[in-house]
């Protein structure tokens, strides 16, 4: 099977340097693939490339294949977004229920029936981790939850969409120790089933959940800063 | 874990099968745009006929002071020099005040106090012009009388004062509304890094209402450019006066002085006709003060992107022992700002309630007028809701779209155009929109006397405050909130539909309200489109030659010539029942409001 | 933030397209004029003519009162054919007739107003009761700045002039310039321009040493003001009647060509007792007391 995302020479500009790579990797599906490195490398930023979300002043080159498809830079559009879906470090809820917020993204991309979605919006926070907490009060506002019942129920709402591949950006950063277990199991189950990549600074998480390894340092100007191991 | 995940049908999302794709949002986005684009093209249209009906000499009408119809000579220095001193005046008096108490309101009182104070600020703003106007001669003129030892006491430095109470609760309201949308992760994130509430405010909070708090700026500078009557009431209208050197510069503000507006708004465009030397300067004038506007509003938006992509690092600031006292200081001030605006609430309603007390009986409410100052001012009302509703139906979409457009347009260029142009629309004296809509709608279109002619040249006062107000909304948007929504494939259309609208719409309300409220009052351009003073049905049977009655002019036609002791009641009263019908209005929407921005946007 | 250009150019013409399909459709209806009488122009007259209007309403007249454009306004409608009765509070100037020649314009007196120099009490207490026309001319050329100059208690001359236009100030330009083109208004530093009445007399009120033309009705009842005598001569009903006091303005209905039906209804009542009482409640001078 073809890759689901394959990289080569990604380079971020902002107007006068180049602030990241070049970088070169591709994601295999059903992969988890952990992108590391030291604050500032990078990471996030090229994770923004790959969905084409990168903020106002910065562009990039190098070549970028989705799906098949080669995306130029700017022409990432939100059907590829449906499909390679970034989960941001920060958990952001949208005003509204909690059920409201796991059916965010999917009510915008499928046309189905109300049941039909609830249901998959439902099984997503099953996967999430989520379901426990939460089945007794799908309709209280979101923002009553805790930073890590909201930090997995934004990968719940990633996962309501079927993505062909997962991007988490520090999904547990913000997390205690039980939180993070819960969010790493939900992430170790992903494996086989869906490409995911991991951006984390903590060698030991990659460790454990990745079976690729991104390495990125801080960009030289002579230097090759990427290493696959 | 239930495995049943795994025989879901994957997604395959194509534009087709997309739900709710709400393309349709860039159709009313653009809509509200352009609407904002031709209004001001008619305008600017009417004005450019009128100065082709005439020769304009236009270096005598920028360097020359004097300005004599009688003698054929236009000259329009003076004035210029008259607006900038006045508005310059408002801003530098109303902005600190306002600011202040924008803060106090939202950082220092409880929600419990703040919430009805806002209230009160809001329903400030409604107030008609023309009340301003005579507090400003009863109070404002002879405070300036004994202490500059001036007989009278119009001067520029009067209008100067009146406009800033008059534009102070429009920047209050809209820069709360700024600060309301700051998420309190950021206040707390600062308090626990052990920062005073002066240092949170300023280096936590102040940073993301920065641009509401300029868009405040700038429609208070709009308002104030396109006031008329409260103006004209205190600035004593002499013409040709212009300082020479430094001393008399001084010397001009505390006497007499004229401004654009107010000539525009006095009886001379009337007097002039529809064509010829007098007219044509009147139009130039016109152009100068839209000129004014798009340069102030282009020079003041300035500074928004410098500031982004130049930050300076803020300096160390030595003395940790100093950091109580400033801070108690800090809220001294900003609590003391606060006192403005309720002694000014106090003392209007004072006023009004003494003077006006007509408007508590209720027969004064539900029964038809008697002649020119009898009987109650039903049809008045009945005349001035429907005028107000309408406007409001035709502005808000229109100004939402507009300002959405604006707001997601962040830091460009069309953006900033966008922008300007909205402020020169505000700013725009109303008198103009009036005659304006009576050669275009009521004449060239034929609808004579109609209360539709009246809602539609009301749109412009509204569909700026809507949109400037939703703008500075849209910017202060977390970039969080965008990215989350469109990396989980929104598309654009739908970011702006499923996420900007209900993210912005509170300060829609806002704009709305302050918008209504100023088109409530608004007299000039009503005489001329759709009011009579007399003889109206309560409510019009068509369109076309269909007159309404309206508070505002009935105020203003009262209170001219009439020796009836009567009138003058009548005209307070009118006044009154104006504030409580605003009042009213604006409750509801509040209240409305409050219950939505209790629905909070965590990031 | 891309947006694609056709799709641009697409929203924009179909905003254009249904912005002008609305204009269009609107201006097709066209509804016939409601059967009133149009009166509109003076807000110095539009009270007496609301209150005719409101006593006929009984007889099953229809008529609506507007105040579009002042006296100017009343003309230039009345001209157009847009109304049926102009109100006007100054005499028709041949200008006006030059600028209409299709319009044959037909003046009915309905009233005057007498205009008084008005001064504040304290000038008026500290000597100053009588100017001659030259003195009230200096006045308001801004030449005399000091009350002591005419005689009077040491104190600031202020002058509130009436804005051009208004019925009163072109009294009161009659009076001292006759027929000769009046100067433009001074440059001192103590001369500002007010509008209505109401205004007038607030302003006067809170400036001691104030002057200012106004309607002598406007300040019955109120003891800190008072008109002067001009050249001897006081504004009083016989003295205006006789025209021995030189400043008062007509109040007029104008029509275009002879009045009929109910036109003729409408001004015949403000002519009659019951309509003259009218204007003595408004605070002007009934046809009888200037003697016509």
């Amino acid at each position: 099977m073809d890759n689901i995302i394959t990289v080569r020479h990604l380079r971020v500009h902002s107007r006068d340097k180049t602030l990241v790579g070049p970088v070169s990797f591709s994601l295999e599906p059903g992969s988890t693939t952990g992108l590391c490195g030291p604050s500032g490398a990078g990471k996030s930023t090229v994770l923004r490339a790959l969905v084409d979300l990168l903020p106002n002043g910065l562009t990039r080159d190098g070549d970028l294949q989705v799906l098949g498809r080669t995306i130029a830079p700017g022409k990432g559009d939100a059907n590829l977004r449906a499909k390679v879906v970034l989960v941001p470090q920060t958990p952001v809820v949208f005003g509204g229920s909690i059920l409201d917020n796991a059916l965010f993204g999917l009510r915008h991309v499928l046309r189905a029936p109300r049941k039909v979605l609830r249901e998959r919006a439902e099984q997503a926070l099953h996967e999430a981790g989520l379901w426990k907490e939460v089945s007794d009060r799908l309709d209280a506002p979101a923002h009553t939850l805790s930073v890590g019942q909201r930090q997995r129920l934004c990968l719940a709402r990633a996962l309501a969409l079927e993505p062909a591949a997962l991007l988490l950006d520090e999904p547990t950063s913000a997390l205690d120790e039980q939180s993070r277990d819960t969010v790493e199991k939900t992430i170790a189950a992903l494996h086989g089933r869906r490409a995911v990549l991991l951006v984390s600074h903590d060698p030991a998480q990659v460790e454990r959940l990745c079976d690729t390894i991104i390495r990125l340092d801080q960009p030289t100007a002579t230097s090759p800063t990427v290493t696959v191991s | 874990m239930s495995t049943s995940t795994l025989t879901r049908q994957p997604i395959t999302p194509d534009p087709d099968t997309r739900p709710h794709p709400s393309k349709w949002i860039w159709g009313w986005l653009y809509a509200g745009a352009s609407s904002v684009a031709a209004l001001l093209l008619v305008l600017v249209g009417y004005l450019g006929t009128g100065v082709g009906s005439g020769e304009v000499d236009w270096p005598t009408l920028l360097t020359e002071s004097a300005w004599s119809p009688a003698s054929s000579v236009y000259g329009g220095l003076a004035m210029i020099y008259g607006t900038a001193v006045v508005c310059v005046l408002a801003l530098v008096l109303a902005v600190p005040v306002g600011w202040a108490a924008a803060v106090a309101l939202s950082e220092y009182l409880p929600p419990r106090v703040a919430r009805p104070l806002r209230l009160c600020v809001e329903l400030l703003a409604a107030v008609p012009s023309i009340v301003y106007g005579l507090i400003g001669i009863i109070v404002i003129r002879p405070v300036i009388a004994r202490l500059a030892d001036v007989p009278g006491g119009d001067s520029l430095v009067a209008a100067g004062i009146v406009l800033a109470v008059m534009i102070t609760p429009t920047i209050v309201a809209v820069s709360v509304d700024a600060l309301a949308a700051v998420p309190d992760r950021y206040r707390e994130a600062a308090f626990s890094l052990g920062l005073t509430r002066r240092e949170v405010i300023r280096s936590a909070v102040l940073p993301l209402a920065r641009s509401g708090m300029r868009a405040a700026v700038l429609l208070g500078m709009a308002r104030a450019l396109g006031e008329a009557i409260a103006v004209f009431l205190v600035v004593g209208r002499a013409d040709g006066r212009l300082p020479t050197s430094f001393g008399s510069f001084l010397d001009s503000l505390v006497h007499p002085g004229q401004t654009l507006t107010t000539k525009l708004a006095g009886p001379e465009p009337v007097l002039a006709g529809t064509s010829g030397p007098h007219f044509a300067a009147l139009c130039g004038l016109g152009f100068i003060l839209l000129a004014l506007v798009a340069a102030a509003t282009f020079w003041g938006t300035r500074g928004q992107r410098h500031s982004t992509t130049a930050k300076r690092t803020p300096r160390y600031r030595a003395s940790p022992r100093m950091r109580a006292q400033r801070d108690q200081l800090a809220k001294t001030l900003r609590l003391g700002a606060l006192l403005l605006p309720s002694v000014l609430l106090v003392g209007m309603l004072a006023l009004l309630v003494t003077r006006g007390s007509n408007a508590f009986h209720p027969s004064f409410w539900f029964t038809s007028a008697t002649g020119a100052a009898g009987g109650g001012v039903r049809d008045q009302i009945a005349g001035t809701l429907l005028l107000v509703v309408t406007t409001g139906l035709l502005s808000l979409p229109l100004g939402f779209g507009a300002g959405i457009l604006i707001g997601v347009h962040a830091s460009t260029r069309t953006a900033r155009l966008l922008q300007t142009l909205t402020v020169v629309l505000g700013g725009v004296p109303t008198i103009l929109l009036g005659l304006a809509g009576f050669v275009i709608l009521s004449t060239a279109m034929g609808w004579g006397r109609s209360w539709l002619a009246g809602a539609i040249v009301l749109v412009p006062v509204v569909v700026p405050v809507i949109a400037l107000s939703t703008a500075a909304r849209v910017r202060s948007l977390p970039s969080e909130l965008k990215e989350s929504a469109l990396s989980l494939g929104l598309t654009r259309a739908q970011l702006i539909r499923s996420v900007v609208v209900p993210y912005a719409w509170p300060a829609t309300v806002t704009g709305l309200l302050l918008g209504l409220a100023r088109a409530a009052g608004e007299t000039a351009p009503l005489l001329f489109t759709a009011t009579v003073f007399f003889g109206a049905p309560t409510l019009p049977s068509g369109i076309v030659e269909s007159p309404v009655q309206a508070l505002p002019t009935h105020i203003f036609t009262l209170s001219q010539d009439s020796g009836d002791p009567q009138a003058v009641a009548q005209a307070w009263g009118s006044a009154m029942v104006l504030v409580l019908i605003t009042a009213v209005l604006l409750s509801a929407a509040v209240a409305l409001r409050n219950r939505f921005e209790g629905e909070r946007w965590t990031t | 933030m891309v947006f694609s250009k056709k799709r641009r150019l697409v929203c924009l013409a179909s905003t254009a397209l249904m912005v002008m399909s609305l204009a269009t459709a609107c201006a097709d209806k066209k509804g016939g004029a409601t059967g009133a009488l149009q009166v509109s122009g003076s807000t110095t007259v539009a009270p007496v003519a609301a209150d005719a209007a409101q006593a006929l309403k009984a007889e099953g007249l229809d008529i609506t009162v507007a105040t579009q454009g002042g006296s100017a306004g009343g003309i230039s409608q009345l001209a157009a054919g847009q109304i049926n009765i102009a109100m006007t509070s100054k005499p028709l100037a041949d200008e006006d007739k030059a600028a209409h020649p299709g319009t044959d314009f037909h003046p009915i007196q309905i009233g005057a107003d007498a205009v008084g120099v008005i001064v504040t009490k304290q000038v008026a207490d500290g000597g100053v009761k009588n100017l001659t026309a030259a003195q009230v001319r200096r006045l308001f050329e801004g030449k005399i700045t000091n009350w002591s100059e005419l005689g009077g208690p040491n104190l600031k001359v202020f002058v509130y002039d009436k804005e051009p236009g208004r019925g009163t100030r072109e009294v009161l330009d009659k009076y001292l310039y006759g027929e000769e083109e009046p100067p433009p208004p001074p440059k001192s530093g103590n001369f500002a321009i007010v509008g209505g009445n109401l205004e007038t007399r607030n302003k006067l009120k809170s400036t001691p040493g104030a002057v200012a033309p106004l309607s002598t009705s406007f300040i019955e009842g109120h003891n800190d003001l008072q008109a002067v005598t001009l050249d001897g001569v006081a504004p009083t009903a016989e003295n205006i009647a006789s025209g021995k006091y030189p400043m008062s303005r007509p109040l007029y209905f104008l029509t275009d060509g002879e009045p009929k039906g109910n036109a003729k209804k409408f001004i015949d009542y403000v002519l009659s007792p019951k309509g003259q009482a009218l204007m003595t409640k408004h605070g002007y001078l009934t046809l009888e007391q200037i003697g016509k």
